[in-house]
């Protein structure tokens, strides 16, 4: 670590501000765009709590597409006349419009092309970043994009639910339309079969117009809850994060207890328990990497993607009581319990 | 006897010998008489003789003789009857021509003139045909002449006197007042037992500052092995320590829950700080090991422990525990001020005590032997030119009384054995009181201790059944608690079980080792206390002192039972007990330390027992023991009218003036008394002056010197281990050094051998020793390598044998030949005690202070031994060891035997040569003596000390395993000599004996249970060990001389038993080195065994040998058997 002694750090400030006649003050207020999927969200509110605290002024501009990824041309001509400092995207889809693949990675020009490039680019709450090709690998990317995974890695979700109570069957609903969703699920089967637990999968059918057909959903969690899981994984598929609470209401009638893969399924819907990326604390630790591009002029081709470093274990008590399905007592140790 | 004695014998020359002893009884009860015995001697042996020469001459003539003494107030009287013509010698006797000169006298007739000058009175009568003679020993006084009354009852003034002397002595109780030797003794014995109880107390604080202080350290342990756990847990796969945030959590949580009495950190392992509650500490320096607990020190305020975190077993960070210093439930000073009292209340009642018996047993010997000694210098002081012959009886006389009426050795040994044991035995008081004490001083405090990390273990269950019960509703709701509880118990050590109960007191769920016995115990408690009642005194006694009488364990235990049991509370949603938390802590712990104090206390006692005993020998010999020796030289030199000798000035008080007072006696009466008849005179140069042994002057000096090696016994391996060269077999290394050391000592012992029988030789070999090892041992102090250790140890060596050497040629010059076991027994005690109390000392200090004090202490003996040495060993070399011996006979037998055993090297090795030749020895040597030794030093000193620490032990444990070999041979000893003398079967003893001690070291392997038991089997494996030695070693001496007869008739015991020594300690040498091989390739208990049953091995050989071919040689076996037929 370098100590800089307070002679030197006085010579050195007087130094940077005979160097810098333009006088660029640190308080100059930079630009943000935000381009979100489903409107802010918790994660949207740490981020903003993050410059308050800093007292650092911010103008964030805010555009959601509203969970359709078709919007986000438009919004992507925006940004281009505005010409923000910073460009903020949430989401998977969201970050495929405007981040686009890894050039590296791309199967061709059509296969998702970076649409901003001279703009710093920060993603955040894209479940699986290499899996979608947006990075090869956590780290710097050597482009103008860097950002967030929040996530928990699937063996950790996996060794979390055990330790709930011990398990050999678990069912996965799931939307196979979704990229992030399908990942999750083969995914779970590959651990599972390591871990000798069986994963039933029980894909969501689409409706006519190819999209989730909801009506579906009581067959499926009757059908699981039949296979004999004695639970229901919840992963990170938008469309299940939609029908949540009815989701857990039919497995819970059913005394299928879920487990939630995102915190917004245990806050907004009655998942027994999670092990979960806070949302607020992604979006701190997307401010942090936001904070270090516009005020630490640092180049964000140089600034690591990384897995938020907090995880919370929550179990819903009340949903416990309810299915009365309690925890072992060692969880009590890290476990935190919550009700809504 | 009455007051007049008849006796009738016949007038023969054999019968002259028993009318001496008739008037030396008579004269033995009789003082008046006894005052004129030399005379009453003399006259009655001319008589006698000139009688016995009638009866030859005269034939048919009846040679009975009667003699009567009769005790009168001024003497006594003697009237002899014989038969024959009518003859009074005093009338019809010539007179003697005494002016023609000697060669033209006639022969005879001079007798009378003698019994003429030697009585005061004679009278002849004729009575009944027969001649009687009247002789009056003691002049009557004008004032016993006017005074009829008192005639019987007085004497002359200068009788008067011997009388009163006489009387005083042989009624000494009048006058057996203490004096100043009583009080110096007392003085040394109230230094030696003040000085170690003071020492132990600081010892026990000492200890029981370590032992709370730890307890104290580790309080919080159960929780911070729970928190480290539970992280660990929490790391589930893919996780990186940073990144759970549970962790923050969690340790917040147990913080809050402890009232905030100590501070969690979480270290990544480059040392940064991830997380933590309260003050961060440092991280550690080095990470502890997976499942370790290490003490930091990075604050001086704090107790820090840091553990390790592991992810799937492999090490990610580390968490650090620290609370402040202040919190301990005890107080250093307290403990400090408690122990004091505690040794204060131990010595109060032991003074008077001490005081009494002290005065009871020393004070009335020497009491006794000082009136004797005033009685003696009086008489001494009589003694005049005039009447030399008369005065030097006087003395001999009073020498007799001193020495039959006072005999002080009767009153230690025969009589009043039961004081000495008192005595002894009270100098283990006031440590058994302290020893008591002690224990209650520390017992609260522990058990405070024991409670508080209890409460801790508990506290941590509770808090993660509390938060279930508060979020999930009820205890029907928990879920695993089995496995929580196990872990918990796990964390604690000690912890016996933890158990959920409802609040009636039913077992919900249970993790204990005996689940059956705590469901008895938790019903049980729920019954009203079982707490003793304190009794009045004990009330007063605390209020006093501080320090409860009543122990707290006995009352917080329950039944039979080491169980500390603590219960804490489940409260429910509305506050309401809903379940109890049950744990109970094994105390094992607490009563270890009790036994350790226990334990250190019999140690303690047993040292200061042997050395108050080494300190008293020393005191009576040199206050009592060797002016009574000088006085029985005297007497016997006195009583073969020999005036030849005299001794040095010695001893103390009233025996040195004694020894003066006589030697001026006897250089007067030599000069004055040149015409008088029947003394043996000194030549023209005056009287020779005497040296008498000193045997007991080498026994302090010898103790404190094995004492000093002794101490090193239990640490010598572990400490020469560290030594060793790097990435080599430790053990292998130990083995060369301590092998080194009995290289050097081998060839000292047979050097210091010849250089101590020179003149003066012990005394200077022993300092010489004591210097080297001195050296040697300061050298251990200051070694830093391989080389530097071999070099101290070897000096150490070459000291050890030259005291060795000139120990025992001391003990040899000081013992007469015909008593030359009970010395020998005597310097084996000194070393078997030294050797039993050294390494318990050694241990205790090592434990305590650590390794350097217990070599420094070391150290200091050997200094003290060297200066006593100095202090008391005589220059000379003694002239007798027999006080019935001539001085000039034993100084001729001493020079042949020099003559035979200092002719060169060259004749040592024809010497040499000639008894190696007989095979009796050599197989003895090479069967039992050898072997026997390589156990001793390879087995006893090098593998078991090893197989101690390899077990987990410490300095402590392998001394006390150390310490069964020389209890077994201090208390066999006594028994085992006499029995092999009795029964002469030396080689079935020494055969016996060595198959004892090496099937003794086969037993820990016969159990293979070097685990918790090893050391109790370790333990009876030295002891058998030590009997097995006690049945050989002393026997091997008596069966070597027996088996060497012609060899020893014809060059002495000594070169015998030099060479024996020599040979011995061949396997003195080899054992650490055989030890030392056996070690690169087996563990110490494996390489113990292999040596053993090579013992084993040769003992059989050699018992099949002695059994076909026997103990003596064909020669002495025919001259036996035809004397037999």
């Amino acid at each position: 670590m370098l100590y800089l002694s307070r002679r030197e750090l006085c010579g050195g400030l007087v130094a940077a501000t005979v160097l810098n006649p333009i006088g660029v003050s640190a308080t100059t207020s930079k630009t943000i765009f935000m381009v979100l999927w489903r409107g802010e969200t918790e994660v949207e509110k740490g981020f903003r709590g993050h410059f308050e605290q800093l007292d650092q002024p911010v103008d964030i501009i805010v555009r959601s597409v509203e969970r359709d990824a078709d919007k986000v041309k438009e919004i992507v001509e925006e940004i281009k006349s505005v010409g923000p400092d910073l460009v903020y995207s949430w989401g998977t889809s969201v970050t495929l419009a405007i981040a686009g693949r890894d050039p590296d990675l791309s199967e061709g020009p059509d296969d998702y092309p970076p649409q901003i490039t001279d703009i710093p680019v920060l993603f955040t709450m894209v479940s699986q970043p290499i899996k979608s090709r947006i990075i090869k690998e956590f780290g710097p990317t050597g482009r103008n994009v860097t950002g967030v995974s929040h996530l928990v890695p699937l063996e950790t979700q996996f060794e979390a639910m055990q330790a709930y109570m011990p398990v050999d069957r678990i069912s996965i609903i799931f939307t196979p339309t979704e990229t992030n969703s399908m990942i999750a699920a083969d995914r779970l089967v590959e651990i599972g079969q390591r871990m000798n637990v069986r994963v039933d999968q029980f894909p969501v059918p689409n409706t006519t117009d190819g999209s989730p057909d909801p009506e579906a959903l009581p067959s499926l969690i009757s059908e699981a809850s039949a296979s004999g899981a004695q639970f229901l994984y919840l992963g990170p598929d938008s469309f299940l994060g939609q029908y949540a609470q009815r989701v857990t209401d039919l497995a819970n009638a059913l005394q299928l207890p879920s487990f939630a893969s995102v915190e917004r399924m245990l806050s907004a819907s009655d998942a027994l328990y999670g092990l979960v990326a806070r949302y607020q604390k992604v979006g701190q630790f997307t401010a942090t990497k936001a904070e270090r591009i516009l005020f630490g002029n640092e180049d964000p081709a140089n600034i690591p993607v990384e897995l938020l470093p907090e995880f919370s274990y929550l179990i819903r008590s009340d949903v416990a009581r309810k299915l009365n399905i309690y925890p072992s007592l060692a969880l009590m140790d890290y476990a935190e319990t919550i009700e809504p | 006897m009455s007051e007049v004695e008849h006796l009738e014998l016949t007038a023969e020359t054999k019968n002259l010998e028993v009318l001496v002893e008739w008037i030396e009884e008579f004269c033995a009860e009789h003082w008046e008489a006894a005052a004129h015995e030399y005379r009453i001697q003399l006259v009655v042996e001319e008589l006698f003789l000139n009688l016995i020469h009638h009866v030859e001459d005269e034939e048919g003539l009846d040679d009975t003789v009667t003699f009567q003494l009769k005790r009168t107030p001024q003497g006594a009287e003697l009237t002899i009857v014989s038969s024959g013509p009518e003859f009074d010698p005093f009338d019809d006797a010539p007179e003697p021509d005494l002016d023609s000169p000697v060669d033209e006298r006639t022969v005879g007739g001079l007798g009378i003139v003698i019994v003429r000058e030697l009585t005061d009175d004679q009278s002849y009568k004729r009575v009944s045909g027969k001649n009687q003679l009247i002789l009056s020993f003691g002049k009557e006084t004008s004032e016993q002449s006017g005074s009829e009354n008192n005639h019987e009852h007085s004497s002359s003034v200068g009788d008067s006197e011997d009388q009163t002397n006489l009387s005083a002595a042989a009624a000494p109780s009048e006058s057996c007042r203490p004096r100043s030797i009583t009080f110096q003794i007392l003085a040394v014995l109230l230094v030696l037992v003040t000085a170690s109880v003071a020492s132990t107390a600081v010892l026990n604080y000492i200890k029981f500052e370590r032992i709370l202080t730890n307890a104290t350290a580790a309080r919080y342990d159960p929780v911070l092995r729970e928190v480290d756990r539970s992280i660990g847990e929490s790391l589930l796969r893919g996780l990186t320590l940073s990144s759970t945030q549970t962790t923050q959590t969690f340790l917040e949580r147990s913080t809050q829950q402890f009232g905030q009495n100590f501070s969690l950190t979480v270290h990544d392992l480059d040392g940064a700080t991830l997380f933590h509650s309260g003050e961060a500490v440092l991280a550690p320096d080095p990470v502890p090991a997976i499942g370790e607990i290490m003490s930091g020190s990075s604050q001086p305020d704090q107790y820090v422990r840091h553990a390790a975190i592991t992810q799937n077993g492999v090490i990610v960070g580390t968490i650090t525990l620290s609370h402040p210093t202040t919190e301990a439930s005890w107080d250093i000073e307290e403990v400090s001020d408690e122990l004091e009292t505690a040794a204060i209340i131990s010595l109060v009642p032991f003074l008077p005590l001490l005081l009494v018996l002290t005065i009871l047993m020393i004070g009335r010997i020497e009491g006794r032997l000082h009136a004797g000694m005033l009685a003696v210098e009086r008489a001494s002081e009589k003694l005049t030119a005039q009447n030399p012959v008369e005065g030097i009886w006087r003395v001999q006389r009073f020498l007799g009384i001193v020495r039959k009426g006072q005999d002080w050795t009767r009153e230690m040994t025969g009589s009043r054995p039961i004081l000495l044991i008192l005595l002894l035995g009270l100098l283990a008081f006031p440590f058994l009181i302290f020893g008591f004490l002690s224990v209650r001083v520390l017992e609260p405090k522990y058990l405070n201790e024991f409670e508080t990390q209890t409460i801790t273990a508990v506290t941590g269950v509770q808090r993660r059944v509390d938060y279930a019960v508060s979020a999930f509703g009820g205890l029907s709701t928990l879920r695993d608690v089995e496995r929580v509880l196990d872990r918990a118990r796990s964390s604690a050590p000690g912890m016996s079980f933890f158990a959920l109960t409802d609040p009636d007191g039913d077992i919900l769920h249970l993790s204990a080792d005996f689940p059956l016995e705590v469901r008895s115990q938790i019903s049980m408690l729920s019954a009203a206390s079982t707490a003793a009642p304190v009794t009045p005194f004990e009330q007063t006694f605390f209020d006093l002192t501080g320090i409860a009488l009543n122990s707290p364990v006995a009352m917080a235990e329950d039944g039979d039972s080491d169980l500390l049991i603590t219960n804490l509370p489940i409260t429910g949603e509305n506050g309401d007990t809903i379940g109890l938390l049950y744990a109970g802590v094994d105390i094992e712990t607490l009563n270890a330390v009790k036994r350790d104090i226990w334990i250190d206390t019999g140690v303690v006692i047993f040292a200061v027992i042997l050395i108050a005993t080494e300190l008293l020998i020393l005191v009576f010999s040199v206050l009592l023991i060797r002016p009574a020796w000088a006085i029985d030289f005297l007497m016997a030199r006195l009583r073969h009218r020999d005036l030849r000798f005299t001794l040095p000035a010695f001893g103390g008080g009233s025996a040195k003036r004694v020894i003066q007072r006589i030697n001026e006696a006897i250089s007067q009466a030599a000069a004055s008394a040149r015409s008088t008849l029947c003394l043996i005179l000194p030549s023209s140069k005056g009287p020779d002056t005497v040296h008498i042994p000193a045997l007991s002057h080498v026994r302090l000096p010898l103790f404190l010197f094995f004492l000093a090696e002794a101490l090193l016994r239990p640490i010598l391996p572990q400490f020469l281990g560290t030594f060793a060269p790097t990435e080599s077999d430790s053990n292998f290394w130990t083995g060369i050094i301590m092998a080194g050391f009995m290289a050097t000592s081998l060839f000292s012992v047979l050097v210091g051998s010849f250089l101590s029988e020179r003149t003066g030789g012990p005394r200077l070999v022993f300092f010489v020793g004591a210097v080297c090892s001195g050296f040697g041992m300061f050298g251990h102090l200051i070694a830093n390598d391989f080389y530097s250790i071999l070099g101290s140890r070897m000096l150490a060596g070459l000291g050890y044998g030259l005291v060795y050497a000139a120990a025992q040629v001391h003990v040899a010059k000081h013992t007469d030949p015909i008593r030359r076991t009970t010395g020998f027994s005597s310097f084996l005690a000194v070393i078997v005690a030294a050797e039993v109390c050294g390494p318990a000392i050694g241990g205790i200090v090592a434990d305590r202070f650590g390794l350097f004090p217990a070599f420094s202490t070391a150290f200091a003996l050997i200094v003290s031994s060297g200066a006593l040495c100095l202090l008391l060993l005589p220059r000379i070399s003694p002239s007798i060891t027999n006080p019935n011996m001539r001085p000039e006979l034993s100084r001729t037998e001493a020079a042949s035997n020099q003559a035979l055993q200092m002719t060169g090297w060259r004749s040592q090795l024809e010497m040499a040569r000639e008894i190696l030749s007989n095979k009796r020895f050599s197989v003895a040597i090479i069967c039992f003596a050898i072997p026997a030794k390589a156990l001793l030093t390879g087995g006893l000193f090098l593998l078991v000390p090893l197989i101690v620490f390899a077990s987990g032990g410490g300095a402590a444990e392998s001394a006390r395993v150390l310490m069964g070999y020389g209890l077994a041979i201090l208390l066999l000893l006594i028994f085992v000599a006499p029995l092999a003398d009795r029964w002469r079967g030396f080689s079935l003893w020494v055969a016996a004996g060595s198959m004892v001690a090496a099937v003794g070291f086969i037993v820990p392997n016969g159990w293979i249970l070097l685990g918790d038991g090893g050391l109790l089997f370790l333990f009876i494996a030295t002891v058998l060990f030590g009997i097995g030695q006690t049945l050989s070693i002393p026997t091997q001496i008596s069966f070597l001389l027996e088996s060497t007869d012609r060899q020893t008739m014809r060059f002495g015991s000594g070169p015998v038993l030099g060479l024996f020594r020599f040979l011995e300690r061949l396997g003195s040498f080899a054992g650490p080195l055989i030890a030392g091989v056996l070690l690169l390739h087996y563990s110490p208990d494996i390489a113990l065994k292999w040596m053993a049953l090579g013992a084993v091995l040769l003992s059989a050989l050699g018992l099949s040998w002695f059994l076909a071919f026997g103990q003596q040689d064909e020669e002495s076996q025919i001259n036996a058997l035809l004397i037999e037929t």
